[in-house]
């Protein structure tokens, strides 16, 4: 009864699976995921897509509550439901669907398969164990090692992610390591398996300026390492300025913009990414360049407005928007955007933030300075 | 931890001494003279109550016990101040005082012979508030919202709203009277007294309903404890960690929210353990069982101050000395304890 | 976690501009508004809630109506005594009849005076002492603190009932004597509660700046403290008036509490136990008005402590 469920019967690994013809390694399709409350339903998450392969970086970006955590929880199946209820769309994972899995095989792919960090190293770990114990756990429990030999390889990990003093630290408490090397603990915990995919919640929010840099620098590093592909999810366009291969932006649960790095960063098309990127700070630049706030808050989730959801902060918004939901508006490229507007190139050369190149550029040379 | 300890000890002696101030004073501010307490109906002559007198250390005395007169020839009456004194100076030399009653028996003895069934007591209930109390509490909380977890609330609900009392005597009820007539006098519990070689009853039998009610406050609040406890743990973070692990929901719960949840419910077990020591006196009246609390409750409706003292000054101790043993085996439970008595993140 | 809590939305938070724009929105209240919505969802805490004004107009205007019924609670009709004694329920007498020929159902209906009037006031003493002591040491720290603190910690240190019992050894019974005893013995816990809600509430960081700003001592603690930590106390004294009727019921049965022949609950039930095989109901009857009177006062104080959101230990 006290064991880690090792004889499992349907446990399978899909790792080895090569993913097949015409799929990606992870597929979101058109994902909604409701929570049905004492205050109605809350649109958590309402049509969300996106694919990734290995080796690539996916940066989530919105604020909070605009659904980007709710997605990877999905994926991960650790919506508790009720009152979580998945309406619509689906997730494949090297072409087999996460939603369709039983309890059972969702716990065989999850810390081994997908992995994921959160967002409060301070408290994701459990005071009462030791580190080792927690990080030995998942490997006992997913590659079958023993106590000795998830130890040892605990102290491996510990190493790998910049933990000095591994052999003794591995037998200490939370408690006794400071909010970065908790977050290393946490990453090292989230590679122990190995896994295809690993989901980094604001793994750096929680944290020191100096230490963000290290963390996201470390998980890069492993990343070309292990070949894994990385989701990164934020409430901050910078961050992901650097790392991201894709972006997707989100609002209100929403996708309202998907592309590569370079399309949201240089070549936006929807006035929301172009409000995220006129807020990111850029002291070192001009000073006399103010930041410009995008005005008022998101909308409830539980009763969002008739048209874009993004209409009543929205500066350019017109009778249309508040009316009519917009359609999705998709280049040849894959870029795609949630706006009527999206395919006006006039609208969108006339409005776009003149400096979002250089900008881009800037971050990036700034970040590279860190 | 030895620093810690004495620490403690250091820490609760103006509290011991400020309780037994406080009775001492209560006893020596109620009316009526400790002698006619003593001698009940009975007249004294004046050399009988003189030396009874000096034996109670109401007057003074010289080294040998024998009273002391003033120029007047008359005793002097020792102040309270001073017999207060004498008091803590007998503690300390295990000397409790003598009961106003039965012969002036010494309370320590009195004491000596009532306590063992209030600890035997004790100990059953606290199995049964350990063993049931942390199973309803955690299928409560695991099955939250289904029809055991109403039946856990509603009864816990009832049952630290009723009175001790009145809850024993349901159980008399119950298993004395009403089981009785049901199965024609087949099968029944004792409803009174603690058993003996010449009791109706093999002694078992005689703790089940007294533990049970003493038991039942304490099991519904280890319930809710517990309860609330493990459902506050099952919303942290590091459990969404372990699940995320890909720990089964089955392995989540009892290797990582278990030990987190059952910390406080062992320390209001331990604590509860102390408050059973204590005596219960209203379970103890409903069942006439000889112990501890019992016998205080006598000596209070008697006025038979020194056992009143004497066990309440034992009551005091014992308490402080289980919760100094529950705060101690606490830092082995919670690695994040300092014995400077702090909590780290 | 944030997104995944379900009660507590960041994007519920809306302001003005989104409000506008979307139809529907919840309209600001006050915290005590906020509360009076959230309570009357609770269907618990509105039963209880209405089980207590029932028993308090029943026991308030029972002069009115009852002794015509029932006749009266304490008085014995030694003519018709040997007659009337430990009737089984009937429709004449709902309750039965205790030894003495009275009607169970008009004690136990002026019990609920006895009870309620003792829960009240005594919770009102230790109240009043209590919010006195904790605001002295909250406020004042150093030695105030210290020495209140641990004169709380003396009291909390001896076992309760015998406290309260060895005080009316002392004292004497009668029912002005209960509810002193219980309300001076209970005001540590109140203190306590008090003190703690006016340290955390000091932490806060509006009254940092209301003092930057300049605001006087007095001014912080009426405008900014008290409102603050009322709430918790509220509760707490919701939940102490059950406690203080079971410590009376618990006084009374001892024989330490309210004097024969009036008729407390406690005294009631002392009376029955000695017809326990033969008439249980002279017992029952009174313990389950003490049970749904305590179990009211209980459930309504949880129902207030989650709409005020008071974050109270369990038990």
């Amino acid at each position: 009864m006290f064991g880690l469920g090792l004889k499992k019967k349907n446990r399978i690994d899909l790792r080895d699976t090569p993913v097949p013809e015409g799929h990606h390694l992870l597929e979101v399709n058109d994902l909604k995921m409701y929570f049905h409350t004492q205050d109605g339903v809350v649109k958590a998450v309402n049509g969300v897509s996106y694919t990734l392969d290995r080796g690539e970086t996916l940066g989530v970006v919105g604020e909070s509550g605009s659904g980007k955590s709710v997605t990877s929880l999905t994926i991960m199946g650790l919506i508790p439901m009720p009152p979580g209820k998945v309406e619509g769309g689906d997730v494949l994972y090297r072409g087999k669907s996460l939603l369709d899995m039983s309890e059972d095989e969702l716990e065989s792919i999850r810390g081994n398969d997908i992995a994921m960090i959160f967002q409060d190293p301070m408290t994701s770990l459990n005071p009462v164990y030791t580190i080792g114990r927690q990080l030995s756990e998942g490997m006992r429990l997913h590659k079958g090692m023993s106590k000795k030999d998830a130890m040892a390889r605990s102290v491996e990990l510990l190493k790998m992610v910049g933990i000095p003093n591994a052999e003794q630290r591995v037998k200490e408490y939370p408690h006794e390591f400071s909010g970065g090397m908790r977050q290393r603990v946490m990453i090292a915990m989230a590679l122990a398996c190995d896994p295809d995919i690993l989901i980094a919640d604001e793994p750096t929010t929680a944290l020191d300026v100096t230490i963000q840099a290290q963390i996201i620098e470390l998980m890069q590093e492993l990343q070309q390492k292990n070949g894994n592909a990385i989701i990164m999810i934020t409430h901050d366009l910078g961050v992901v300025a650097d790392i991201a291969d894709k972006i997707m932006v989100m609002y209100a649960g929403q996708p309202v913009e998907f592309g590569t790095r370079d399309e949201i960063f240089y070549n936006p098309i929807h006035p929301y990414t172009w409000g995220l990127n006129r807020s990111i700070p850029e002291p070192a630049i001009d000073e006399k360049h103010p930041l410009t706030p995008i005005k008022g808050n998101p909308p409830s989730l539980v009763d969002l407005p008739e048209g874009c959801a993004f209409a009543p902060r929205c500066p350019y918004a017109t009778e249309r928007c508040r009316k009519e939901m917009p359609k999705v508006y998709t280049t040849k490229t894959g870029h795609y955007s949630k706006c009527h507007y999206s395919a006006d190139e006039a609208f969108v050369r006339a409005n776009a933030p003149e400096t979002s190149r250089t900008k881009a550029q800037r971050i990036v040379e700034l970040k590279g300075d860190m | 931890m030895i620093k810690y300890i004495a620490k403690r000890i250091v820490q609760f002696i103006p509290v011991f001494l400020g309780v037994t101030l406080i009775l001492f004073v209560l006893q020596n501010v109620v009316p009526g003279d400790p002698i006619k307490l003593i001698a009940g109906e009975k007249k004294l002559d004046e050399q009988t109550e003189i030396s009874l007198r000096a034996a109670y250390h109401l007057i003074e005395t010289d080294e040998n016990g024998e009273p002391v007169f003033d120029e007047n020839g008359n005793t002097i009456e020792t102040p309270m101040w001073k017999r207060y004194i004498q008091y803590i100076t007998g503690l300390l030399h295990g000397d409790l005082g003598r009961s106003y009653q039965q012969n002036g028996k010494p309370v320590a003895e009195i004491l000596a012979e009532k306590y063992p069934y209030t600890i035997k007591l004790a100990l059953v209930a606290i199995v049964i508030e350990s063993i049931i109390g942390i199973a309803a509490g955690m299928i409560s909380a695991i099955k939250r919202y289904s029809a055991w977890d109403i039946g856990v609330t509603t009864v816990t609900s009832a049952l630290v709203a009723m009175p001790a009392f009145w809850f024993g005597m349901l159980q008399q009820l119950f298993w004395g009277i009403f089981l009785k007539n049901v199965t024609g006098g087949a099968f029944y519990l004792p409803i009174s007294g603690a058993g003996g070689p010449h009791a109706e009853f093999q002694d078992w039998a005689y703790y089940m309903l007294p533990a049970l009610t003493l038991a039942a406050v304490s099991t519904a609040y280890t319930a809710r404890i517990m309860r609330s406890q493990l459902l506050e743990v099952l919303n942290q973070d590091y459990i969404r960690t372990a699940r995320a692990k890909g720990l089964s929901r089955k392995a989540v719960i009892f290797r990582h929210a278990l030990k987190n949840a059952l910390i406080p419910v062992v320390t209001y077990i331990g604590m509860d353990f102390g408050g059973m020591l204590a005596g219960a006196i209203l379970t103890e009246t409903v069942f006439n069982w000889p112990g501890v609390g019992f016998e205080t409750y006598r000596a209070i409706t008697q006025r038979d101050w020194p056992i009143v003292l004497g066990s309440v000054t034992v009551i005091v101790v014992v308490v402080m000395v289980i919760n100094l043993v529950v705060d101690v085996s606490y830092a082995f439970l919670d690695p994040r304890i300092r014995f400077d008595g702090s909590k780290s993140e | 976690m944030k997104e995944t809590n379900t009660n507590n939305f960041d994007v519920a938070e809306a302001s003005e501009e989104a409000r506008t724009g979307s139809g529907s929105v919840r309209p600001s209240r006050t915290l005590w508004g906020d509360a009076w919505q959230r309570l009357k969802r609770n269907k618990l805490a509105v039963i209880a809630a209405i089980w207590i004004i029932f028993i308090v107009i029943v026991a308030v205007s029972a002069d009115l109506w009852v002794p015509q019924h029932f006749g009266s609670p304490t008085e014995i009709d030694s003519a018709s005594m040997k007659d009337m004694s430990r009737l089984p329920p009937s429709p004449e007498h709902p309750f039965g009849t205790d030894t003495l020929g009275r009607d169970v159902l008009c004690r136990v209906i002026y019990g609920a005076r006895i009870s309620l009037s003792v829960g009240v006031l005594a919770t009102a003493i230790s109240t009043i002492i209590g919010l006195i002591a904790g605001a002295l040491a909250a406020y004042n720290g150093g030695w105030w603190d210290t020495l209140i603190m641990r004169t709380a910690d003396i009291f909390l240190a001896f076992p309760y009932t015998l406290f309260v019992i060895a005080m009316l050894a002392v004292i004497g019974p009668g029912i002005q004597n209960v509810f002193i005893a219980i309300g001076v013995l209970g005001w540590p816990s109140i203190a306590r509660v008090f003190r703690s809600a006016i340290l955390s509430v000091k932490e806060n960081d509006y009254v940092d700046a209301a003092r930057a700003m300049g605001a006087s001592d007095a001014r912080i603690i009426v405008r900014h403290i008290f409102p603050n930590s009322v709430a918790s106390v509220v509760v707490y004294a919701t939940m102490n008036i059950g406690g203080a009727i079971l410590t009376e019921s618990a006084l009374s049965f001892l024989g330490m509490g309210v004097v024969p022949p009036n008729p407390s609950w406690g005294i009631m039930i002392q009376d029955g136990q000695t017809y326990l095989a033969t008439e249980p109901w002279l017992m029952i009857m009174p313990g389950i008005a003490i049970l749904t009177t305590v179990l009211a006062f209980t459930l309504l104080g949880d129902g207030l402590r989650d709409a005020l959101d008071v974050k109270m230990k369990d038990a």
